[in-house]
C-alpha cells in the first residue's frame, strides 16, 4: 500500500508541475502573438503561435494520458485486478500522437514560409489530415517504429533549416536561436515516445524534464522581453 | 542594388506617409511617395481599409482624403516591435 501511494504523490506532483509550467508558457506565447497577429497578418506570426498553442495541446493530453496510467497502477496494486480501459488509452494515444504532429508541422510551417515563400499552400488542411491519417496508423497498427521514422524526418527537415540559417547567417547569434526550436522539437518527440513505450526514460526522465521546462522559458523569456508584459495593450508603467 | 521592401515595411511606408501629412492625404500622391505600382497599391489600400487602419474621408469639395485610425496609429507605434520578433525568431 505503501509504494503505490509514494510513487502516485510524486509522480503526480512531478507530471502536475511540469505539465502546467509548459502549458501555461505556451498559451502566453500563443495569446502575445496573437495580438501581434491580428496587427500585422504576419503568416509566420500566426503559425509559430498555433505552434505553441498545440504544444500546450499536447503536453495537456500528455499529462491526462500519464495520470490515467498512474491511476490504472494503483488500481491493480491495489485491487489485485489487471484494469486496463484500452479505449482511453488508445484514444489519448491518438490525440498526443495528431497535435504533437501538428505542432510540428506549424513550427516547421512558420519557420519555412519565409524561406519557401509562395510554394507553401495558404490552408493547413493537408497538414491535419496527414497528422491525423499517420497518428492513426501508428496507434491502431501498434508501430511506434514509424513514429520514430516520421520524427526523424521532421527533425532532419529542422536540421537542414537550422545548418542552412547558420551557414548564410553573418551574425551566427541569430541562427543559434534556431537550435533552440531544433530542441523543442526532439524533446516533444521524446516525451511522446515515453508514452508509447512505457518508462522510456528510465532514470532519466528528471533530466528530459529540466531540459523540456528551459527550452520553454527560454522563449517565453525571449517573447516577453521583445513584446514586454502589457496590460489593456499598454505597457506597464513604473511606479 | 535596394533590398525588397517585406509587407509589414510596405504597410509602415504607407501608413507613415499618410501619418507625416498631418494624417490627411489625397490617393494619388500616396501613391507616388509608396513606390508601388497602382494595381499593389490598390491592393494595400483594400487591405488596409477593409482591417480599419485607415478610413476614407471626403471634404466641402468632394475631394477624397485618406487618414489613420487608432488601429493605424496602433501599427505605427509597434512596427519596430513586430519587426524585431520576425527577425529574431527567424520567422
Amino acid at each position: 500500500m505503501p509504494l503505490p501511494m509514494f510513487l502516485m504523490n510524486t509522480n503526480f506532483i512531478i507530471e502536475l508541475v511540469y505539465s502546467v509550467i509548459i502549458m501555461v508558457s505556451c498559451l502566453v506565447i500563443y495569446f502575445k502573438t496573437r495580438e501581434i497577429y491580428n496587427l500585422s497578418s504576419h503568416k509566420g506570426i500566426k503559425y509559430f503561435g498555433m505552434a505553441f498553442l498545440f504544444f500546450a495541446i499536447t503536453y495537456f493530453l500528455r499529462f491526462f494520458s500519464k495520470i490515467l496510467i498512474l491511476r490504472i497502477i494503483v488500481f491493480s496494486f491495489v485491487t489485485g485486478a489487471i484494469f486496463l480501459p484500452q479505449g482511453f488509452n488508445t484514444l489519448f494515444s491518438l490525440l498526443v500522437l495528431y497535435t504533437g504532429f501538428m505542432t510540428t508541422f506549424y513550427l516547421l510551417y512558420s519557420l519555412s514560409k519565409k524561406r519557401l515563400g509562395k510554394v507553401l499552400p495558404e490552408s493547413t488542411d493537408t497538414l491535419h489530415i496527414l497528422a491525423v491519417v499517420i497518428s492513426s496508423v501508428v496507434v491502431i497498427l501498434n508501430l511506434p517504429v514509424l513514429f520514430v521514422g516520421v520524427s526523424a524526418v521532421l527533425l532532419l527537415y529542422m536540421f537542414v533549416v537550422v545548418y542552412s540559417d547558420y551557414s548564410a547567417s553573418k551574425t551566427k547569434v541569430q541562427s543559434g536561436f534556431l537550435l533552440v526550436y531544433f530542441l523543442l522539437i526532439l524533446f516533444l518527440m521524446l516525451n511522446i515516445f515515453d508514452l508509447l513505450i512505457s518508462d522510456f526514460f528510465g532514470r532519466i526522465q528528471t533530466l528530459v524534464y529540466i531540459v523540456s521546462l528551459s527550452l520553454f522559458l527560454i522563449i517565453l523569456y525571449k517573447v516577453l522581453k521583445i513584446l514586454g508584459v502589457e496590460t489593456n495593450g499598454r505597457k506597464k508603467k513604473q511606479a | 542594388m535596394a533590398e525588397k521592401r517585406s509587407r509589414l515595411r510596405i504597410i509602415y511606408d504607407i501608413l507613415n506617409m499618410i501619418r507625416n501629412h498631418n494624417n490627411s492625404i489625397k490617393p494619388t500622391p500616396l501613391l507616388r511617395y509608396s513606390n508601388l505600382s497602382s494595381q499593389s497599391f490598390s491592393g494595400y489600400l483594400g487591405e488596409l481599409m477593409e482591417k480599419g487602419f485607415i478610413v476614407e474621408s471626403r471634404d466641402k469639395r468632394n475631394r477624397k482624403f485618406l487618414t489613420l485610425t487608432e488601429k493605424g496609429f496602433n501599427y505605427l507605434q509597434k512596427y519596430k516591435i513586430m519587426t524585431k520578433f520576425v527577425e529574431e525568431f527567424s520567422l
